[in-house]
């Protein structure tokens, strides 16, 4: 996708229009007719471009800021939610459940609230995208677990690439490896424990 | 870890919720409805004074009364200022604190409520702050307006001199009774 998308979408300047509206039904109103967010919903036009604003979306909510103040990125993470559920609404409750856990987020969270709101309620574990080719669907189940949850999503490489030459130690690579975090070497046998503790994993593509 | 965690393997990691709410304030009408309100996040004062120079450049007509984030145009209006309150509460609390709807912008002065709508819905709100004198020479709106404009800046503008998100002046509400 064209990253120049990314960039109008994270600006300042966007940032700054978009919020001069004082409600949600506004923000939703204002983000859909803005031009950048219409040419992002049209980039997207495979499983992969889903997957790379998936992962962005996520990298973003999970960048550093400072917790004194509003987080910059909310507009922007609030359009790539609302991009998500039109485009790619089969992974967009991922982003949602990301945001809702980080501080600072105002359209952001209330997007997220409502498209998780919108979710039927889970009393097990979901499986919540497409299996990724030779892992297990489901590793594990725990009663009353159901918003618990680790969720394998095949990242692109040009995503890593990207992420990982932005010159900042970003959160990818800070849990890299961490116990709780999966590996592809880690095996099964890590998984499973972290599923045993944390209650449920689900392994899967976006799709 | 953070409640969240992403890492470079491709994995989401989601420990459980934790959903933030952020503070609100006790606010009643007059007749004692409580009304719904949270004290939005803070911006970082380096955004706060990008979103100034933005919006002077884009409406040099304007002019800066303060900015912070933590209220909005209903805020402003209805809450001195404290707090954030959505928009589809604003015409309740109006009618609550037993405020008129005005014929038209004739009749609407100092100190009275402006409400602006975009597509019908009601989307701004602001306060009555003087008028402009005629002057066929350079046409203005007749009413000029304080205004918050959503987490941005409160500006004293013509009435019509607003982002176009924020609508066009509509309804003059008044809490006059004579």
């Amino acid at each position: 996708m064209n990253t120049s998308l990314f960039d109008r979408i994270e600006s300042q300047k966007f940032s700054v229009e978009i919020n001069v509206v004082s409600g949600f039904t506004q923000f939703i109103r204002a983000i859909g007719y803005s031009k950048p967010v219409r040419e992002l919903m049209e980039a997207i036009r495979t499983p992969e471009d889903g997957e790379e604003l998936l992962l962005r979306t996520a990298m973003l909510a999970l960048s550093d800021t400072d917790p004194k103040y509003e987080n910059p990125n909310d507009v922007a993470v609030g359009a790539y939610l609302w991009v998500l559920a039109v485009a790619n609404p089969s992974s967009v409750n991922l982003a949602a459940e990301v945001v809702l856990d980080c501080q600072g987020f105002w359209w952001a969270r209330q997007m997220a609230a409502r498209l998780l709101a919108q979710r039927a309620p889970k009393n097990e574990a979901t499986v919540v995208a497409k299996p990724a080719q030779g892992r297990p669907e489901i590793e594990t189940k725990a009663v009353g677990a159901a918003d618990c949850g680790a969720v394998y999503v095949r990242q692109a490489p040009a995503v890593e690439r990207r992420l990982g030459g932005q010159g900042k130690k970003c959160q990818a690579n800070r849990y890299a490896h961490s116990n709780m975090a999966f590996s592809r070497s880690g095996g099964a046998s890590r998984n499973k424990g972290t599923a045993n503790k944390k209650g449920v994993a689900v392994y899967g593509e976006a799709v | 870890l953070p409640k969240a965690a992403i890492v470079s393997e491709g994995v989401i990691l989601f420990p459980g919720r934790n959903e933030v709410n952020y503070p609100s304030l006790a606010l009643e009408t007059r007749k004692a409805w409580a009304i719904p309100n949270e004290m939005r996040p803070e911006s970082d004062p380096v955004f706060l004074q990008a979103s100034v120079d933005l919006w002077k450049r884009a409406k040099p007509d304007i002019r800066l009364r303060s900015i912070t984030s933590v209220y909005n145009c209903i805020g402003m209006v209805v809450a001195s200022r404290r707090t954030w309150v959505d928009l589809e509460h604003l015409l309740r609390i109006l009618k609550d604190d037993g405020c008129q709807k005005l014929p038209g912008e004739a009749e609407a002065q100092f100190g009275d409520v402006v409400v602006y709508r975009y597509h019908g819905d009601v989307c701004h709100a602001g306060i009555v702050v003087g008028r402009n004198l005629y002057n066929p020479e350079k046409p203005k709106d007749a009413l000029i307006v304080l205004s918050k404009w959503g987490k941005e800046g409160e500006y004293e503008h013509d009435a019509s001199d607003v982002p176009i998100f924020c609508g066009i002046p509509s309804e003059y509400w008044t809490d006059r009774s004579s």
